[in-house]
């Protein structure tokens, strides 16, 4: 069975930063994770309470929810594929092209 | 830098986590060693010894240091990352930071505890922590340079006093634009106005006044058009309007006589009250051609038929009952 991702991502929506972010993530979710993601972006501009829970205090911060264990990377996600071995999605998209 | 400070944050960080009775990390780096042989032999031997002048580098330097475990937990952070997080060291020390990517060169925003943004250069790097790697993050706050940059790039493409995008920024614009209409088979109109009389305005009354109108003129200008289409001030007292998806030379000219109206009501400037026409000439796209400065220069040719014609008025590029 192919595993989904849960991939939450923390932006400050004004700056560029973080649009380069969100950007870098929609192009590899749509290259490399292949539909098998859901994504939840997170403003914390419009939700600061969400970043105090989660204890986010740089944006961008991506986390990976699901598959446990939680996996959280902070950065401009330009090196894609530092992106996806770091969230440890790379071992996994591995098996599901088998 | 890199070279001097990797070793002295290796040192930094046996020296922590043997606090935390964590396994000791490497040794410090032959090279360090030397540098360190050749500081003593300086004459400033007097110095610190080896284990506390990393600590001193460490904890004084300006940057922000930052290192995180495998699972993105910050294991260390120096007083400046403190200072720039908004948070005492021990507030972040075992906080979820994530792991820093992005390698070479990265912009972030911190957010401090009291909800304020602070833009950081981020560089990262690899460690090793005990048998585990960890990750090393230098910060520095960029926020002022940031600022300043993005002034910049407004005033590059933004006239200052109107606030309307200048000569570059509508041709960049308008190719754009064209190009969109190109794909979509659609016409383009540019509408160029120029004020008639400014000129006296600004000789009899001043810059000031002037300066005054043109904003007052901007105002009313913007409050004419659709929401989407394009008006820019290129020069002095001239503006130019482009408009997307018009179906007939009609559009234009309504839009045109939409302008000249705008402008009839009479201007009050603090104590002056100033009577004010203009001229509108128009291009379309793709009859005048397909070219972003061509279209203006056209438009422009057009304005001056228009004032020719007795001004208040527009004109076609050409005769329409020819």
């Amino acid at each position: 069975m192919t595993e989904r991702y849960l991939l939450r991502l923390f932006i400050s929506d004004h700056t560029d930063r973080s649009r380069y972010a969100l950007e870098n993530l929609e192009q590899i979710c749509a290259e490399e994770l292949g539909g098998r993601y859901e994504l939840e972006i997170v403003d914390i501009l419009l939700d600061p309470q969400a970043a105090a829970r989660e204890q986010v205090f740089a944006t961008p911060t991506l986390i990976r929810e699901l598959p446990h264990p939680v996996r959280r990377i902070v950065g401009d996600l330009a090196d894609h594929e530092q992106v996806l071995e770091d969230l440890e999605l790379l071992p996994i998209l591995a098996k599901g092209r088998d | 830098m890199s070279e001097i400070l990797t070793p002295a944050i290796k040192k930094t960080m046996q020296n922590v986590s043997q606090k935390n009775n964590t396994p000791s990390p490497h040794r410090p780096h032959p090279l360090c060693n030397r540098r360190l042989a050749a500081f003593r032999h300086s004459g400033h031997g007097d110095g610190p010894e080896e284990d506390q002048l990393f600590e001193i580098i460490v904890r004084h330097s300006s940057d922000a240091i930052v290192v995180t475990d495998d699972q993105g937990l910050v294991r260390y952070a120096n007083p400046a990352a403190a200072k720039l997080f908004g948070r005492r060291v021990e507030k972040l020390l075992g906080r979820p930071l994530g792991l820093p990517t992005g390698g070479e060169r990265n912009e972030v925003d911190i957010i401090r505890p009291e909800g304020d943004l602070v833009v950081a250069e981020m560089l990262t790097s690899r460690i090793p922590w005990g048998k585990k790697q960890a990750r090393l993050a230098m910060l520095r706050d960029i926020t002022e340079w940031r600022e300043t940059l993005s002034r910049l790039d407004h005033l590059a493409h933004f006239d200052p006093l109107t606030e309307l995008p200048n000569r570059s920024e509508l041709q960049r614009q308008l190719r754009k634009a064209l190009s969109r209409a190109s794909r979509r088979n659609a016409q383009v109109a540019v509408l160029f106005l120029d004020l008639d009389g400014f000129k006296v305005v600004n000789d009899t009354l001043g810059h000031t006044t002037g300066d005054l109108l043109l904003r007052e003129v901007a105002v009313r200008l913007n409050a004419s058009v659709r929401a989407g289409d394009l008006l820019a001030r290129i020069g002095g007292d001239e503006f130019v309007l482009v408009l997307e998806n018009i179906t007939c030379t009609n559009d234009a000219a309504h839009v045109a006589e939409k302008l000249i109206k705008a402008l009839e009501a009479p201007f009050q400037l603090d104590d002056t009250t100033l009577h004010l026409s203009a001229s509108v000439g128009i291009a379309l796209c793709p009859q005048d051609g397909v070219h972003a400065g061509r279209l203006v220069q056209t438009a422009d040719h057009a304005m001056y038929r228009a004032k020719a014609a007795g001004r208040g008025t527009y004109a076609f590029s050409w005769d329409p009952h020819d």
